[in-house]
């Protein structure tokens, strides 16, 4: 099986659909043509950059060029963190936070994979770590950014309850508990429902582009199980760690729950 | 020295046993003197209690010792009974209060019910000083009386005290050993 050649041509063909949706929008004034045509035009833009660079990468730069490469996708997933946030940590540390959170679990679990399960030779071969990192990261973001919005909000609405259990001589931790549980799940429960909905209800993207581009379907499987699995678990322990932060940084040392911290 | 309390301008001392009340215009800083000296809020006072300074002890055995009560207590619980001692759930018909309450949803309570069930919440952590902010507010007189009288036991069974901002200047004069003026964000004695 061979791959059949996308041409300019035949992209332009399938733009026309998005250019389509963003006819009717303009029609019936939904206000999202523009947003519509910026972001088709971004994906475009991004992704001919990305296969420029990895065309690169791969033929012809040294792989020490992946470091920072990888440090790029890691500082704009960072700032895409940030952005989700209605409301965030003053400062730097909001997005030390975040990216923090990001890098120490996606990065981990990428080279556990890169080494310990697909033990690719060198272990950073570019080809394997830069699909594997882009998934980690993709999916950790949005996991972190959904869990740290939640509870920022949830302690804003929440004041109140959270400073009358203080007042009853709960410790911050304990006090926090339920909106901290409530977020967790929150940054959580998309992976795992990918999880449950995988083969059945969607077809993953990984997988069929895989299958798309040639691969036995057997192997395009196990593939997405393995991704699935390491992304699952990253986005569940990069929520977790920045949530744990978060709501350390929610409190003083003295216990008050200090929302002047929050913009 | 039980409980003392330097302004940085003065010292105010509460004395086991003694109930003082706290008033001043709306807006003058009565609750905020109470959350900070709770420690809810970053503040500059000083505060002992005990002989011990305040961050000798940690912050949440401080709040459990220095019991706020605030005007609108808030429960998180489905049942006040979830969170009041038995012992203290005991005093409820010294409230008023039938003990069926309890175990019924707060939704459901009275606001009179609720701030005096809050009231029976924060004995059950076992205070040394309440900080009372307005407690009987939503009570009818005979209610009011009854509050009046199970506080008055509860300061003088132990070493404690009570902080009580009330508007009533006859409540004040009944319930208090001394009186405190808050006005313009600072505390006055009188």
């Amino acid at each position: 099986m061979s791959v059949i050649h996308l041409s300019p041509w035949d992209l332009m063909l399938a733009a026309t659909t998005v250019l389509a949706l963003a006819g009717i929008s303009l029609r019936m004034q939904l206000g999202v043509t523009q947003t519509i045509l910026i972001a088709a035009v971004r994906t475009v833009l991004q992704l001919g950059l990305i296969g420029l660079v990895l065309k690169l990468l791969f033929e012809s730069l040294p792989p020490l060029w992946l470091a920072p490469l990888a440090m790029l996708m890691l500082a704009a997933a960072g700032r895409e963190v940030m952005s989700r946030q209605k409301r965030r940590l003053r400062g730097l540390q909001g997005w030390l936070l975040g990216t923090g959170a990001m890098f120490v679990s996606s990065f981990l679990l990428t080279v556990f994979a890169l080494t310990v399960v697909i033990g690719v030779e060198p272990w950073y071969k570019p080809q394997y770590a830069i699909p594997l990192l882009g998934m980690m990261l993709g999916n950790t973001m949005t996991g972190i950014a959904v869990g740290m919005d939640r509870l920022q909000n949830a302690v804003v609405e929440l004041r109140p309850q959270i400073e009358q259990r203080l007042m009853l001589g709960q410790t911050a931790k304990t006090a926090i508990q339920p909106q901290l549980k409530e977020a967790a799940r929150a940054g959580m429960i998309p992976m795992i429902n990918a999880m449950a909905a995988a083969g059945i209800v969607s077809l993953p993207g990984m997988m069929t582009g895989q299958i798309l581009a040639g691969s036995p379907p057997m192997e395009a499987v196990s593939y997405q199980i393995l991704i699935m699995f390491i992304v699952s678990a990253g986005t569940g322990f990069g929520t977790l760690l920045a949530l744990t932060w978060l709501s350390r940084s929610l409190f003083d040392e003295r216990q008050r729950l200090r929302l002047d911290r929050l913009s | 020295m039980f409980a003392l309390l330097n302004t940085g301008a003065s010292n105010f001392e509460a004395r086991p046993g003694e109930t003082i009340a706290l008033y001043g215009a709306s807006g003058a800083g009565k609750s905020r003197l109470l959350r900070s000296l709770a420690d809810l809020d970053p503040n500059t006072l000083e505060v002992w209690l005990n002989h011990r300074t305040r961050n000798s002890y940690t912050a949440p055995v401080w709040r459990q010792r220095v019991q706020y009560l605030p005007a609108e207590p808030v429960w998180w619980t489905e049942t006040a009974a979830e969170v009041i001692a038995p012992d203290y759930a005991a005093l409820a018909n010294r409230l008023n209060l039938k003990a069926q309450l309890l175990d019924q949803p707060i939704s459901r309570l009275s606001t009179g019910e609720r701030q005096r069930l809050a009231l029976l919440r924060s004995l059950s952590v076992s205070p040394s000083i309440l900080l009372l902010d307005e407690p009987t507010a939503a009570l009818d007189q005979s209610a009011t009386e009854k509050v009046e009288a199970l506080l008055r036991n509860w300061v003088q069974a132990q070493p404690r005290a009570i902080i009580w901002v009330s508007h009533d200047g006859t409540q004040r004069q009944r319930v208090a050993t001394q009186q405190w003026r808050v006005a313009n964000g600072v505390l006055q004695c009188q």
